[in-house]
């Protein structure tokens, strides 16, 4: 712990090598981060760049030094957020039909990859797609997205039924989902 | 945030709890060329600051420098010229002595003894052809800072200065005489009858003057001095008298408390819709009704422009400071608005329902009608005052151009406040100075402000002052159904004849 609040207090002081520490330690799980958030590597390096640029600008203003990565992650998210909201201010997100998907939404993942489940999310349409994670994944309420993206709670409620629906529709098509209930 | 507890988010979630995907390589490469940009960008502003610093820091220590330099250099001069007897203004029981220090004297100084008769007959042609000027025996004398840059051996640049003895009769000011730019020994009488000795008073530039200052030595033998007259104002006079003339902004700051005989039983407006109420088909219980629920409308004075002209005048009493007072004439303005009239049964005429009209057209006995207008209708308001100021400057500049700070208290005399709309609709109404009006017949202001003058033609002198004030107390009586107290923002332009 004492070497970790050193390194961030060398961060703080500018010093490029624990800054490089710091964004290795960091890197890929942020990394995996931007991309859920992006429809493409580059969208999502961009992210990430912008990301750590932040965070090294922001750390002096960090008050403990017990939840670093909890701090970075929003900050990621946030980055992402910001970074796609000039497209869904340009594509405005609406109540969407809820697609009638007849089967039960018990589908099984274990037998998808991670990447594989990444590239469904990144098809998904964007408003769909920043929903999803952040109701599905990050854990938000509908309530505090609408906060967050400035939209109806009841636009985000039915933007997350429709990415649901995409992607149990996505899983099937794929021809490897199975129902948890067959699996057991 | 939300409960976990949801099998198909649960799967997604840990699905991507621990999943990392390594960024290329390139990504840490632009942070850093980001960070160091940045850092870049950061120092070269610091570099600015820094060199923008030393630039001043430099120029200030030069500026000092320089200053401290002349300063030594001319209380050295001083010093020199205070400690060495200019000449000696002998007698027979000090001749001895007084030669000693002659041969002590520097900076052209002749002895009287060896000179004198030689001299004397120079020096009356001199002041002969020379058109002399009367010096100012009560300007006062700054001692030291006398000007000796150089040595001017054709006398260009240099007062000729004459001693005499101090036993001469006719001398006005025998302990300080007046030397002035290219001229000689001002005072006729002494130059004439006693002259004994002379010698140069560098100047560094024309204009300046001096004025020659007897001293004793510690063998009580006198010897002159010279000192630089400090510079007088361009303007001495003590007193000026002129016009004034001030525009600015005028906010009477009302606030109504709704404790006039009016509205004290009024309740808020309960008519909704109003609806044209004749007297004459209403019965008088729905007349009644009427004016327990009737309130006049209470919305606030908008500032508007304001003139005031007048006359005051200024009399410096100290160095550094001048009062000033007059007497002037306010017109000041203001609007505000309504959108409902009433006609009262006991006047008969069309009154705006606003509680500053209401004060005087009082529809206790009764209304023919209340009726609401389409649209809102402006109401113009004007204050007149007499006001009388009494105000303190203080001279931050003192030449030919001035700098004041300035404050003090105006007496502003209520005279009249008359209330017309814009269209025509209504009668107006007047509250006049001893009419039975809500206003106080005078009332206190406080102001201060920055005043800048400047001399010209000797005589004239031009200024202009922006002042604040506000109202030491209300402009309103106890018995108004609404306070005010006023605050204004003017600018005055003015220009006044100097008596000197």
């Amino acid at each position: 712990m004492e070497d970790f609040k050193q390194l961030i207090n060398d961060c703080i002081a500018e010093d490029r090598k624990a800054q490089k520490k710091l964004y290795d330690l960091f890197a890929s799980k942020m990394m995996m981060i931007c991309l859920r958030y992006s429809k493409s590597d580059l969208e999502a390096e961009d992210i990430l760049q912008e990301s750590f640029i932040k965070i090294f600008k922001n750390l002096k203003n960090l008050r403990e030094y017990t939840n670093v990565a909890a701090w970075i992650k929003k900050i990621v998210i946030n980055t992402a957020l910001n970074y796609q909201r000039s497209k869904l201010y340009l594509y405005p997100m609406v109540n969407v039909e809820h697609l009638k998907v007849s089967y039960d939404e018990n589908v099984a993942l274990s037998n998808f990859h991670h990447e594989e489940l990444l590239n469904m999310i990144q098809d998904l349409p964007l408003g769909c797609q920043v929903i999803f994670n952040l109701y599905a994944i990050e854990g938000y309420t509908h309530k505090e997205i609408a906060e967050q993206l400035k939209i109806s709670e009841g636009t985000s409620k039915s933007q997350y039924s429709r990415a649901k629906s995409l992607l149990q529709l996505k899983l099937i098509e794929s021809d490897r989902g199975n129902y948890e209930e067959a699996e057991r | 945030m939300k409960k976990l507890n949801d099998n198909f988010e649960n799967r997604w979630k840990e699905k991507f709890e621990d999943a990392e995907a390594a960024p290329q390589v390139s990504v840490w490469d632009r942070i850093d060329a980001s960070m160091a940009g940045s850092e870049i960008r950061r120092y070269k502003k610091k570099l600015f600051y820094y060199q923008i610093t030393a630039a001043a820091s430099i120029l200030l220590a030069l500026l000092f420098g320089s200053y401290s330099l002349y300063n030594l250099i001319s209380t050295q001069e001083t010093e020199q010229l205070a400690t060495t007897p200019a000449a000696v203004i002998e007698n027979d029981d000090k001749k001895a002595d007084s030669r000693d220090i002659q041969e002590e004297s520097v900076g052209g100084l002749m002895d009287m003894e060896e000179e004198s008769n030689s001299r004397l007959s120079d020096i009356d042609q001199v002041a002969s052809e020379t058109n002399l000027r009367r010096g100012n025996p009560n300007s006062t004398i700054q001692s030291g800072n006398l000007l000796n840059k150089e040595t001017i051996e054709d006398n260009s640049g240099s007062v000729l200065a004459y001693l005499t003895s101090n036993q001469g009769s006719k001398q006005e000011n025998p302990e300080k005489q007046l030397v002035s730019d290219g001229g000689y020994l001002n005072n006729y009488d002494v130059l004439s009858y006693h002259p004994v000795s002379s010698f140069q008073v560098p100047y560094e530039k024309p204009g300046r003057k001096f004025y020659l200052e007897k001293k004793v030595n510690p063998f009580d033998e006198p010897y002159l001095v010279p000192l630089e007259i400090e510079e007088q104002d361009e303007d001495p006079s003590k007193l000026w008298a002129g016009i004034m003339v001030s525009s600015g902004v005028f906010d009477p700051n009302i606030n109504y408390n709704g404790s006039s005989n009016v509205m004290a039983d009024a309740t808020p407006n309960t008519l909704g819709s109003v609806e044209r109420i004749d007297a004459a088909s209403a019965d008088h219980q729905s007349q009644s009704n009427f004016l327990a629920s009737y309130k006049p409308e209470e919305s606030g004075y908008n500032s508007d422009m304001s003139v005031s002209y007048g006359l005051d005048f200024g009399y410096k009493f100290s160095k550094k400071f001048v009062l000033f007072s007059g007497v002037g004439y306010q017109h000041n303005f203001g609007s505000t608005s309504v959108n409902t009239y009433i006609e009262p049964t006991e006047s008969h005429a069309k009154y705006a329902n606003h509680a500053i009209v209401i004060e005087r057209a009082s529809p206790e006995s009764g209304l023919d009608s209340y009726n609401e207008l389409n649209s809102e209708v402006r109401l113009n308001s004007t204050f007149e005052f007499v006001t009388i100021p009494v105000n303190f400057g203080y001279f931050l500049v003192d030449k030919k151009f001035k700098w004041l700070m300035t404050a003090g208290v105006s007496t502003d005399i209520f005279i009249k406040n008359s209330i017309e709309d814009s269209q025509n609709l209504f009668d107006p109404v007047q509250y006049k100075l001893g009419d039975d009006s809500p206003y106080n017949p005078v009332y206190f202001n406080g102001r201060f402000g920055t005043m800048v003058n400047y001399t010209f033609l000797k005589n004239y002198q031009i200024s202009l002052e922006p002042s604040y004030r506000v109202g030491l107390n209300e402009l309103t009586s106890n018995t108004s159904s609404f306070s005010s107290r006023p605050s204004s923002f003017m600018i005055s332009a003015g220009i006044a004849y100097v008596f000197k």
